[in-house]
């Protein structure tokens, strides 16, 4: 196999496994507050959650770019700690990747949440839970399969997340060139076996982590089965 | 538990970014070459012969179209060559400041050319005035408006004074590859793309080149860009494309030399 190939495979695998655990870092706060209703703010958080599924990939991609850039705030600040930028870095594709596929995983997760009874909550209240053990062996077991969903639906984005990626992290073989960057290099420029085996692989490597992560759905340990 | 997972979660997140960092700042001499795509195979057969010539030195390829790679370098992306498939962002860079005036050099020249599918004997394409004919009944092109090839294109067009008739045949497709790909699977008649572009392709067959003086030159400008911390080796890079070996390579892919390259006429000193 060319060596170009393994390469984009493995920056793809290493991009797309990294943005999928920010997406959950940042995503699920934010999925459980925006399923609590009535505080100040909250359709505005919601959506400026969701404007990325509006937005082109490349435009997200260029906003992004002037964020990072040495005089956007993002940018100000990694200068001020590492003394560089993340333009041309698998951080920035792992930072574009979290920006496209957060709102997948926050609307799934947060359905999820807002399906859980008021019934079922308020009988862990009554029993004399606290709000962490609500959450911990009530409100997670339940709506797991949604949260779960999300995470592979933001694993499986960021996988094809290209327009953004492009813009920030560029498209250098065996730095930030990930799968479907490279389907593109090799597409530009006629070399059509390799760009089909590309997409062969991509696609062999979303639906396995797919067909994998669709059977850790159920919430492992017993406990509460789906209400 | 779930304190536990998210502990986990935030500690490997901050390793992967850590570790990237650490893999980023441990690299030795890399010089970083922003290239347009049409530039693509010719800059990967280009590198190792640089990479002999300069033991230590790593080049960097970042692909992309040509407007995209002057907006990354517009907002200080860590580049240090950029070759572009027109003079417009070089220009536009050097107005701002983001490139070395002095270091701007025309690498390489393309032709237009009129092709049709390979396959199927039978095509009535065998000029650019059969173009008009009723037989052919659709010829793909660059949107005229932002795709290059398809602006120039348009400019040959109407210097042979066929715009006006095949105007209602005309598929516009949003990249030359687009052009290309219609052709090659008879989704076309005809397409106009530039020479490179046919000689990659084995689907399709060139009819014609455009006449001299048709369309505006088609260039392929190199320049250094303004705070490149490898400056004598990206110099050292823009003079190794004019050097006999890399004008050969550049010859086998289709690109044609241009005349007066030594130096750079609009908004230099």
């Amino acid at each position: 196999m060319n060596s170009w190939v393994a390469a984009s495979l493995w920056t793809s695998a290493k991009v797309s496994l990294a943005a999928t655990l920010g997406v959950v870092v940042v995503g699920l706060p934010l999925a459980w507050a925006l399923s609590r209703p009535g505080w100040r703010g909250r359709r505005v958080v919601d959506v400026l959650v969701n404007l990325p599924l509006v937005l082109p990939p490349t435009v997200i991609g260029y906003y992004l770019l002037i964020l990072v850039s040495r005089d956007g705030p993002i940018g100000k600040l990694t200068l001020a700690l590492w003394g560089s930028t993340l333009i041309f870095t698998t951080a920035g594709a792992v930072l574009a990747s979290v920006v496209v596929c957060l709102p997948l995983f926050v609307q799934s997760a947060r359905n999820a949440l807002e399906a859980v009874p008021q019934e079922v909550r308020e009988a862990a209240q009554i029993d004399g839970a606290t709000q962490w053990q609500a959450i911990r062996y009530i409100l997670l077991p339940v709506a797991w399969p949604g949260v779960w969903t999300g995470v592979i639906l933001a694993l499986a984005r960021s996988l094809g997340e290209f327009g953004a990626t492009l813009m920030v992290a560029g498209n250098i073989p065996g730095k930030t060139q990930t799968m479907p960057l490279a389907i593109y290099a090799a597409a530009q420029s006629g070399r059509d076996a390799e760009a089909h085996l590309l997409a062969l692989i991509l696609t062999s490597v979303g639906a396995l982590a797919m067909w994998v992560g669709l059977r850790w759905r159920r919430w492992p340990r017993g406990g509460i089965e789906q209400v | 538990m779930v304190v536990k997972v998210c502990r986990l979660a935030a500690t490997a997140l901050t390793a992967v970014f850590l570790g990237l960092l650490l893999a980023a700042s441990a690299a030795g001499a890399e010089l970083i070459v922003s290239v347009a795509a049409s530039m693509t195979d010719v800059a990967q057969e280009l590198k190792p012969l640089f990479e002999e010539a300069h033991p230590g030195v790593k080049v960097l390829f970042n692909f992309g179209s040509s407007g995209a790679l002057q907006r990354q370098i517009e907002h200080g992306a860590p580049v240090d060559v950029f070759l572009s498939a027109a003079i417009e962002p070089v220009e536009r860079l050097l107005k701002q400041g983001h490139v070395v005036p002095g270091s701007v050099r025309y690498v390489a020249g393309n032709r237009l050319v009129l092709i049709r599918p390979a396959a199927g004997a039978a095509s009535s394409v065998d000029g650019w005035t059969s173009l008009a004919d009723r037989a052919v009944r659709s010829v793909a092109i660059g949107n005229p408006h932002h795709v290059p090839a398809g602006i120039y294109g348009r400019e040959a067009l109407e210097a042979l004074g066929l715009w006006e008739a095949i105007l209602p045949k005309l598929v516009f497709a949003e990249d030359v590859r687009q052009v290309l790909h219609y052709v090659r699977t008879g989704a076309v008649d005809a397409g106009v793309v530039y020479a490179t572009d046919a000689a990659t392709s084995t689907g399709v067959q060139v009819v014609a080149e455009a006449p001299a003086g048709s369309h505006g030159p088609v260039i392929y400008p190199v320049a250094r860009v303004q705070g490149s911390r490898h400056p004598q080796l990206a110099d050292a890079f823009i003079a190794f494309l004019f050097t006999q070996e890399a004008r050969e390579i550049l010859a086998r892919y289709g690109f044609s030399p241009v005349e007066g390259h030594e130096s750079f006429p609009a908004g230099s000193p």
